[in-house]
């Protein structure tokens, strides 16, 4: 199995290096090498190099545009190896290809017929990697974080250019070591009872450098120096929602419980049981946008009464401040289940209502985590990419431009 | 019959249109899904099923216990009991190391000497055995696929206790379970992949498809099997459908009774058979007709095998034969698919002028007496190496184990049907027709359930 290291890798240089790969003359050259092995298998078959006929058929994935240099890539291996290519009607033996595909990637097939009977030979290769789309002009960024096969449930930067990844089962640390990130450290998530299946947790830095790793029924202190350490207790002590506002997370499922405290007093109030919530500054106190379990996002004034509801908001929250708009936006996920691809729009609250700020920003799967960055300027998203399995964890943040 | 089900799906689609999707992303808790199934299995225990498991055997089993790897929508294992495993050079000798702290249903932990046991069960070919609190599969034969193997139904953890019961690990238990009629499954608190979200699952079996489709209009089951002739027009309507790639092979199994011993006999059948149009009428165009043990979105090389008619070779080995009995074709009589194909193969053979009749029994019950059945083969794997072996070993030859090399599949897919005892027919897709209060509800392409991830929208109203 590869190493954690191997698995990481950071999205932003490898989605510029494909992108730059497609778009180069150098773009069939990804042929050649299966062109030049299907060939020797040809020849190996073939009753001669004088006579024979090449055609060849696609019926995978593979787009159409691209079988021209499968097929000028096949005629170069065979002509390169002297073999005279002949129109189908003048040949003496027929080489027949079609391009196939199976759960391992594409599958080229080779039949070589002659006096009437035919031989198989096959050679398989991996999928080609889909070109990125081109970025239309958004008013969300996405900036690339981390990404690997297992699970992420936040990821944070530590401030001194490392990367703290909670996963399911670990807190890891990466660094740039020799341009590259590589695993600095990896300490275990102990706990006594199993997880919740939609498991939630958030990590923390704290001021003196440590960090703290929240989860459900359990926190687990831990410092990065001189090594990455983590000591996990069971604790139902809540988690930070917001600047100077606790809530309490159920021990056993995905939800606050709806108690929410104050940070340094200890004026508490409930809200209902919610999946996620956004403060923001207006006027004296601010308002709440809280994604109750129930369905729903509700707009709740510093009186604790609802004001609005907005339908078709998903049940993940985040509010970011910005230089754009009106200072602040809170960003919603889509409503829908793990199965589809999730957006993320961002929305401000004007005359009580909530106005789409700019385009919906698309992900590639069903987005598993958002919590508000430290900074209150972004939010960190993870996402479970349906095509490739991985998650991806993104730094989202709001620019103005048009 | 047939129609008056699919207008009840019909119906029930308007009502599906008429409930509004709650917003909410993340899965919620509680509630119990209600499944409507034709099948009636007697046993629960997938290491002792029939010959060819069921669809339903497999899915059940994936319910209540886990495997030592499961494989992942590519086909890749992934860790589940086993968190690690090794294997020497020339993959005879493979080491696991088994996660700690899994309970059983019945509360006590699983130790890995009740997995030794249960592997031993359902492998006899293979030697398992314990090193310290380590598994190891050892075979005289290199397996280079052993992780898609245990990926399969077949090789579940299975515990039988002393009162006579089969336990697991799984995201669910037993609760209640009336053989043939009535299981009632809880969420496993203790799961240690993490608590179902579901409450309960209740499933009824012995349905017709007709009561089926009348459960879900009246709001009486969630989740009901759609026919695969009634997909699109189920789809056009706008009922609610989830449909997996072509993963279940429909196929003729002949016995071992001296009538259907001939070979050339078998192979002018298999010859006579119009795949092509039994594909384009019966199944109205869905899943693939199957000339090859694999679909082709498995194995890449099934469009080599044709699936139309070879009537004029079929007729000369049938000539060449001479006289030949008339023969008897069993299919499940509470399956209509199969007794259409039944009834088509009747008729492709009587046109080569071998005399076939077909008749309806309860192959649940009991096997068949019959020269010939209609079988339907649930896809073992979404590995092509582990589905062939599957099925070389259901058929009763000696264990085969091709390599990942296509060439070498395509070599094993032929021999496997050389002796034309197994005769595939077509491949067709699992699907379901859903209720809108079901989320979260993902059909692997392989088929097959993944229950413990479905929620539905009400939840348990926190």
């Amino acid at each position: 199995m590869p190493s954690r290291s191997q698995r990481g890798f950071l999205l932003l240089p490898l989605a510029i290096f494909v992108a730059l790969a497609l778009t180069t003359p150098a773009a069939a050259q990804e042929w050649d090498a299966p062109a030049r092995e299907l060939a020797e298998k040809i020849i190996a078959r073939a009753q001669s190099r004088t006579g024979l006929s090449l055609t060849v058929k696609n019926i995978s994935s593979l787009p159409q545009s691209r079988v021209a240099e499968v097929q000028r890539a096949l005629e170069s291996e065979l002509r390169r190896r002297g073999v005279s290519l002949v129109a189908p009607e003048q040949a003496m033996e027929q080489v027949r290809v079609t391009l196939s595909e199976n759960t391992s990637g594409y599958l080229w097939v080779a039949e070589i017929g002659h006096d009437g009977s035919w031989e198989v030979v096959m050679v398989q290769m991996p999928l080609l990697a889909p070109a990125e789309r081109a970025p239309a002009a958004l008013v969300l960024r996405r900036t690339p974080l981390w990404s690997q096969p297992e699970p992420m449930l936040d990821v944070v930067s530590t401030g001194d250019g490392g990367l703290l990844v909670l996963g399911r089962d670990s807190v890891s640390l990466y660094r740039v070591q020799e341009r590259k990130w590589q695993l600095a450290g990896a300490a275990p998530l102990t706990h006594s009872r199993p997880w919740p299946r939609d498991l939630r947790g958030r990590l923390v830095i704290q001021a003196d450098g440590s960090f703290r790793a929240y989860l459900p029924g359990q926190q687990c202190p831990g410092t990065m120096q001189p090594q990455l350490n983590l000591a996990c207790r069971e604790s139902d002590d809540p988690w930070p929602l917001a600047p100077e506002v606790n809530a309490f997370f159920s021990s056993r499922r995905n939800f606050f419980t709806g108690a929410v405290k104050l940070a340094r007093s200890s004026e508490a109030g409930d809200l209902g049981p919610f999946y996620s919530a956004a403060m923001f500054p207006q006027g004296e106190r601010g308002f709440w946008i809280v994604a109750f379990t129930s369905g729903g996002a509700k707009l709740i004034n510093a009186q604790g009464q609802v004001v609005t509801a907005f339908h078709g908001w998903g049940s993940d929250l985040a509010g970011i401040a910005s230089d754009c708009g009106r200072g602040w936006q809170v960003l919603a996920t889509r409503s829908a289940d793990g199965t589809l691809p999730d957006s993320l729009s961002a929305y401000e609250i004007v005359n009580r209502d909530a106005v789409e700020a700019g385009s919906p920003l698309e992900f590639a799967g069903p987005i598993t985590a958002m919590w508000s960055a430290a900074d209150g300027r972004s939010a960190t998203v993870v996402s479970r990419n349906l095509r490739t399995g991985n998650y991806e964890a993104f730094s989202v943040s709001a620019v103005c431009g048009s | 019959m047939r129609r008056s089900a699919y207008l009840l799906f019909a119906a029930a689609s308007l009502l599906l249109a008429l409930c509004p999707a709650a917003a909410a992303t993340r899965p919620r808790y509680g509630g119990t899904l209600r499944v409507a199934l034709s099948a009636s299995p007697t046993s629960l225990d997938p290491v002792q099923q029939s010959v060819f498991p069921t669809s339903t055997q497999e899915q059940l089993a994936t319910l209540m216990f886990d495997r030592l790897v499961e494989l992942d929508q590519q086909g890749m294992p992934r860790p589940n009991l086993a968190i690690s495993w090794q294997h020497d050079s020339d993959s005879r000798r493979w080491l696991f190391h088994l996660q700690s702290g899994v309970l059983l249903h019945n509360g006590s932990p699983l130790r890995p000497h009740l997995v030794v046991m249960s592997l031993s069960a359902s492998n006899p070919n293979w030697r398992v055995r314990l090193q310290g609190d380590d598994v190891v599969v050892e075979s005289g034969n290199p397996i280079p696929n052993l992780l898609a193997e245990l990926g399969c139904a077949r090789n579940s953890i299975v515990v039988h206790t002393e009162a006579g019961a089969v336990v697991g690990t799984g995201p669910f238990r037993v609760s209640a379970w009336e053989a043939g009629k009535r299981l009632v499954l809880a969420a496993n608190d203790d799961y240690w992949g993490g608590r179902p979200f579901l409450d309960s699952i209740e499933i009824t079996f012995a349905r017709s498809q007709r009561d089926q489709a009348l459960d879900l209009q009246l709001g009486r089951a969630d989740v009901v099997e759609l026919p695969p002739d009634q997909v699109r027009r189920a789809q056009q309507e706008g009922v609610r459908v989830a449909v997996s790639a072509p993963a279940e092979l429909i196929a003729l199994a002949f016995s071992d009774k001296p009538s259907v011993k001939e070979p050339a006999l078998r192979e002018a059948i298999s010859l006579s058979i119009d795949r092509a149009a039994i594909q384009s009428t019966l199944l109205q165009k869905q899943g693939e007709a199957a000339a090859s043990l694999l679909p082709q979105w498995v194995s890449g090389y099934s469009f080599l095998f044709p699936v139309t008619g070879e009537l004029e070779r079929a007729r000369q080995l049938r000539r060449d034969l001479g006289s030949t009995p008339s023969l008897t074709l069993a299919y499940d009589w509470n399956d209509p698919l199969a007794r259409a194909i039944a009834e088509r193969v009747s008729v492709n053979a009587r046109d080569i002028g071998i005399a076939i009749q077909p008749y309806g029994e309860n192959l649940a019950v009991r096997g068949a007496n019959a020269d010939l059945r209609v079988v339907r083969i649930p896809l073992a794997s979404s590995d092509a190496a582990a589905t062939l072996s599957a099925l070389s070993a259901a058929t009763g030859r000696q264990s085969v184990m091709p390599t990942a090399s296509p060439e070498d599949l395509y070599a094993t897919d032929r021999a496997l049907r050389s002796d034309f005892r197994l005769v595939p027919i077509t491949y067709v897709p699992q699907a379901w027709a859903l209720a809108a209060r079901v989320r979260n509800w993902v059909t692997p392409r392989q088929g097959g359930w993944r229950l413990a991830d479905v929620w539905l929208e009400e939840g348990d109203k926190p």
